[in-house]
């Protein structure tokens, strides 16, 4: 009977041991999908940053372009984005008022948040900051 | 009855543990591999995204971009000779050869990048008429990275590459005109 009872425990104990293997390892692959979401979400920052970078040539329209990007909440308030890998990515473009950004140059910052969003729920995934100088071609 | 179930318990006992053990070895053993490649094949596709972002530093006139060929010629400085660059997948590799256009030998360099695609658009933002380069690359697997030969691994980065002298030079010519 006792030997039952100790095959009983010692299945038990098998048992747990397994479930916290399996779990290491879906931790695991939870890391190496998050890292491609990482990825993801950075190159988009990127890409908005370079689509910053190009308003230099158009400095005075940048508050009707991105002034109102500001709010995650709103689908027409943030930029939408479907990665290749099918991943939601939004983001927020926030713009500074105009400031010194090196010695006799003033421009703005533009800090650009990036978000994914699952199951409609926004989960923060990076953050870059450009600034844009006026470039006038005249 | 009891005597025999003391004699039979033991050895199933191990028997479990020995299988657990080894399962446990292979399922970390898999798990270790599969971080490695993919975690190399984002990075690889990363790299790809970067590297042309670096080449197309000095592109003066995009010649095409369509699929999975890139031909531009670029210039460094006004006095220096322009170079007919074109960047393409080959097999594995992302080559990358430039031809002076005075005549004289190509380069060529070559970038292992494990690429199962890359895919090159130009683009154009709206709101300032710019210019962009969409680059989207794929890396995949090899069968060397794999524990099992039917589960390849793969990768994906994606960028739009702003063209600024491209955009420059549109700018300045529409206002010489």
């Amino acid at each position: 009977m006792n030997q039952t009872f100790l095959a009983l425990g010692a299945v038990a104990i098998f048992m747990y041991l397994s479930v916290n293997i399996h779990k290491s390892y879906v931790q695991a692959a939870r890391q190496t999908v998050g890292h491609q979401e990482e990825m993801d979400a950075i190159n988009y920052g990127l890409t908005l940053s370079d689509e910053l970078y190009s308003q230099s040539f158009n400095y005075d329209s940048l508050d009707t372009y991105y002034g109102d990007l500001n709010n995650l909440n709103n689908q027409s308030q943030r930029k939408n984005f479907v990665t290749p890998s099918n991943d939601t990515l939004a983001a927020t473009v926030e713009l500074s008022e105009e400031e010194e950004i090196i010695i006799g140059a003033t421009g703005r910052l533009a800090t650009i948040n990036v978000y994914r969003i699952e199951k409609g729920q926004a989960k923060w995934m990076s953050e870059q900051i450009v600034s844009i100088v006026p470039f006038n071609a005249n | 009855m009891n005597a025999t179930l003391d004699l039979l318990i033991p050895p199933v006992i191990l028997g479990i543990l020995i299988t657990m053990i080894a399962s446990a070895n292979l399922l970390m053993m898999e798990s270790n591999i599969e971080n490695r490649a993919t975690h190399h094949l984002q990075t690889t596709a990363n790299n790809a995204v970067s590297i042309v972002q670096e080449e197309v530093k000095y592109l003066k006139r995009l010649e095409s971009a369509n699929g999975s060929f890139l031909e531009f010629v670029e210039k460094m400085s006004s006095t220096s000779d322009s170079v007919d660059v074109q960047i393409y997948k080959q097999d594995d590799y992302l080559k990358v050869v430039r031809t002076p256009q005075s005549g004289g030998a190509s380069t060529t360099q070559s970038y292992y990048l494990k690429l199962e695609s890359i895919d090159f658009e130009e683009t154009v933002h709206g709101t300032a008429s710019a210019p962009f380069l969409k680059v989207t690359a794929i890396t995949i697997s090899s069968l060397a990275e794999q524990t099992d030969d039917d589960k390849r691994y793969r990768a994906t980065a994606q960028r739009n590459i702003y063209l600024k002298n491209l955009h420059a030079t549109e700018i300045f010519n529409s206002i010489g005109s």
